[in-house]
């Protein structure tokens, strides 16, 4: 089946209402074409841009006046603004930065009816109607596809660095993460990974900041633990060999971040340790408690946006 | 003894109320009522039918089902300092007020967050949590009185949320009571991770205005308070040059943990209000406040000194104690209250411009100014583009009210047409509703009625707010604002 490639966020909509009137799902969509960055004022540290813009391209174009959004996906060149925010993918650093969500200040969606809605705007504060952006961030295109998105945008740190730690056992990575938890440190990244049982999780930390802010936080780092320079590495190996298929994800207290490791029974894993989420290979379907009031409230929003069900179902 | 009731309520439906919550917790008489006909915002006023004091999320649970039964209006109330009428009973109803639900419930360190009752006025969390080493961050002005639960209503910010954000980046979820009694968990619980499956309805239903249902107890994530703080002042000529200053910082890539503007008029009231110390016959001052590690702060001062200096700073001072940080917060905090010491009325207008239009925008207020003859002194929060012109009048000159009202319009219609917004942190409630229809398209505001509909079908829950073409209150007075 050959994806559907708007060339305009009209041909989007026109799509989307031609599906609807048929009642017939909309099919695969490429957004590629859709890649204009329709305005990027440097002083006003905001960017408005076309959905299908390649995420990696965006960060260039930032990058050259010393900007970035602050949400680090793997594999960026490969990915969209849109597909990053649907399936709201973040990387490492959300530890320091938080998820996308945080950072969208305004955007457009073409919903399952047609309708071109638009919420938020050009301002990095602004409450005026509805947060209607968070309904689609993290929907997996259920309720509509994100046609147009603008971001608040922060300066590139001067300096960043990470170090890893090896440990021998859970015990000694929980104790050590513990450690810096506690301490003064602020660190951007806060992650785990490893793959058996006969060693201990790898801990990495991340520090961003002035060259003074940096090198204090490395003097403090190296005094509580074994941390050598190091880089991403890890992350690029997990996710490019990763089996989708069998990928799963827990999100926990961050406390219990090392239990959750334990329980991972040997397979290959990254922990975002700073914020309790684990990823790892060959996971179970969890049995899912259902509010039914929540449950019902969103199907309630699936009929208003999707009532033909064009669209995918609801992420569960 | 309790004044007359309201007529309009049936009084076996009071006794029924006075069942779930306890007989004092009826408020019905029409002298009691009067607490409730506005809140800060206090151009409009109405009474409710009854206010309604619950203790428990059962007991809002219980007064909403009765409320579904009898088809009559809900009406959310924290603290009653919304700026923008969002706790106005347009026509009567029953006003749910959360202020006997003020509990800190919980307190979990390690994972930096604290589940709190929907009343717990904001400063008592930073205040519980600060011998932890630990903050709330969103802190509007109104902060020693707002609650958490009208915060998460309005999607509240302050100050300090030019580096940390709104309530929405600081709320993890929430218990909310649906206008049909039946009671849902939006977000992250006490016992979960932060990554919820399933539809963010947490972060859609922030910001509505106690149009979804009433917020009971929220779940708010904490951070660190930071290890130090530069709290500079900037002295300047004009406010040209200190608009200007506010951009150089941004652009030098700053990002203080608070930027906030004050010209002339405001700064002479708070001086003579506060006593800080605040110069008489400055143009304006910068508020800049860098925080984080000690290390790197000092070379991050001495450039915002240096951007001051050739923006023509006339004087840039360094708080040198954290009494004088605290005296410099509580002054700024507390400039609408000083107000009284300029005009007997005023309107405050919340309109947000990018950043690059900053200089622009106060021109234009200038000219507003001088065109209709009546003074707008602004205290905002520049580094984020956030304006709070605040436009004085007397009400007992119809003609100044008039200009007043006009005023407020043409500045925020200018922000709209500078790309920016009618509201930054105020919100729509009664009083902008008209504008949306100039920032939203029919569509837009479509998509968002739908949306209510989906929490509130019969549109019970605050009605007659935000959306434009809604029923206004019969009696429209202007009065001096008491705004926090």
């Amino acid at each position: 089946m050959i994806a559907f490639r708007p060339a305009t966020i009209q041909g989007m909509g026109e799509r989307m209402r031609s599906a609807h009137s048929a009642g017939q799902p909309v099919g695969l969509l490429d957004l590629s074409r859709l890649d204009r960055v329709i305005q990027h004022v440097p002083e006003d540290m905001t960017v408005r841009v076309e959905a299908g813009v390649s995420f990696g391209a965006l960060q260039r174009t930032l990058a050259a006046h010393g900007q970035w959004i602050p949400v680090d996906p793997f594999d960026a060149d490969r990915l969209t603004v849109e597909e990053m925010l649907a399936n709201d993918v973040s990387g490492p650093r959300r530890c320091g930065f938080g998820p996308a969500r945080d950072h969208v200040i305004g955007m457009q969606v073409v919903v399952g009816d047609g309708r071109l809605i638009k919420s938020g705007g050009q301002v990095v504060k602004n409450v005026a109607g509805y947060d209607l952006m968070k309904l689609f961030i993290g929907a997996r295109r259920s309720l509509g596809i994100i046609v147009e998105a603008s971001f608040k945008l922060l300066p590139l740190p001067e300096i960043e660095s990470i170090f890893s730690a090896e440990t021998s056992s859970v015990d000694e990575a929980s104790a050590l993460l513990e450690a810096v938890h506690a301490s003064a440190l602020t660190p951007i990244i806060l992650d785990a990974h490893g793959a058996g049982r006969d060693k201990g999780p790898t801990l990495v930390v991340g520090i961003a900041g002035s060259r003074e802010d940096t090198a204090w936080q490395t003097d403090e780092l190296r005094r509580l633990g074994p941390f050598l320079a190091s880089d991403l590495r890890y992350e690029s190996e997990f996710w490019s060999t990763v089996s989708r298929d069998r990928l799963a994800r827990v999100s926990v207290r961050p406390s219990e971040t090392m239990d959750a490791i334990r329980q991972t029974a040997g397979v290959r894993y990254v922990a975002r340790a700073g914020n309790g989420m684990i990823y790892f290979e060959g996971g179970q379907p969890r049995a899912k408690t259902t509010d039914p009031v929540l449950a019902a409230l969103s199907a309630r929003v699936k009929q208003t946006y999707d009532p033909r069900g064009i669209l995918p179902a609801l992420p569960a | 003894m309790p004044s007359t009731p309201r007529p309009g309520l049936d009084p076996a439906l009071l006794d029924e109320f006075r069942r779930i919550v306890g007989d004092a917790y009826v408020i019905a008489g029409r002298q009691e009522l009067l607490v409730y006909e506005c809140g800060a915002y206090t151009l409009e006023r109405n009474l409710p039918h009854v206010v309604v004091l619950p203790a428990s999320t059962e007991e809002v649970a219980a007064v909403a089902r009765v409320c579904a039964r009898e088809g009559l209006p809900i009406i959310p109330r924290g603290a009653g300092t919304s700026l923008s009428g969002t706790v106005l009973a347009v026509e009567g109803g029953v006003m749910i007020a959360l202020t006997r639900m003020t509990r800190l419930v919980s307190i979990d360190v390690r994972n930096r967050r604290a589940l709190v009752e929907a009343g717990c006025v904001n400063a008592w969390v930073t205040q519980a949590v600060k011998g932890h080493g630990l903050l709330y961050a969103p802190d509007p002005s109104s902060q020693t009185a707002c609650t958490i639960g009208g915060n998460v209503g309005t999607n509240s910010g302050g100050p300090h949320t030019l580096k940390y954000g709104v309530t929405t980046h600081h709320v993890l979820g929430y218990e909310l009571v649906l206008p049909s009694g039946e009671v849902t968990w939006l977000g992250t619980t006490w016992e979960g991770g932060e990554d919820v499956d399933g539809l963010d309805l947490r972060g859609a239903a922030i910001g509505t205005e106690g149009m979804f249902g009433i917020v009971t107890r929220v779940l708010v994530r904490l951070i660190r308070a930071p290890q130090a703080y530069k709290t500079l002042l900037g002295v300047f000529e004009t406010v040209e040059d200190a608009s200007q200053a506010v951009s150089d910082i941004i652009r030098a890539g700053i990002v203080p943990a608070a930027l906030e503007m004050m010209d002339q008029l405001i700064t002479q009231a708070v001086e003579q209000a506060y006593k800080f110390g605040f110069p008489m016959d400055a143009g304006a001052v910068l508020i800049v406040e860098l925080d984080g590690l000690a290390p790197g702060l000092e070379r991050q001062a001495q450039s915002v000194t240096e951007i001051c200096r050739r923006r023509r700073a006339r004087e840039v001072r360094l708080a040198q104690t954290e009494q004088q940080r605290a005296e410099l917060w509580k002054s700024r905090k507390r400039a609408f209250g000083a107000i009284g010491r300029l005009s007997p009325n005023f309107i405050t207008q919340d309109g947000v411009v990018p950043r690059s239009k900053l200089t622009e925008m106060m021109r234009f207020i200038e000219e507003c100014s001088r065109r209709h003859g009546l003074r707008i002194p602004n205290v905002f929060h520049a580094g984020d583009g956030n304006l709070h012109p605040l436009v004085l009048y007397d009400e007992r000159d119809p003609e100044q009210v008039r200009k007043a009202l006009l005023i407020s319009d043409e500045i925020l219609t200018q922000c709209i047409a500078l790309g920016g917004s009618v509201t930054g942190e105020h919100g729509i409630g009664t009083e902008k509703m008209d504008f949306m229809a100039k920032q939203f398209s029919k569509d837009d505001l479509e998509a968002m009625k739908q949306l209510r509909a989906v929490f509130d079908p019969q549109t019970r829950c605050n009605p007659h707010k935000m959306f434009p073409g809604s029923k206004k209150c019969g009696d429209f007075h202007p009065k001096k604002q008491a705004a926090a």
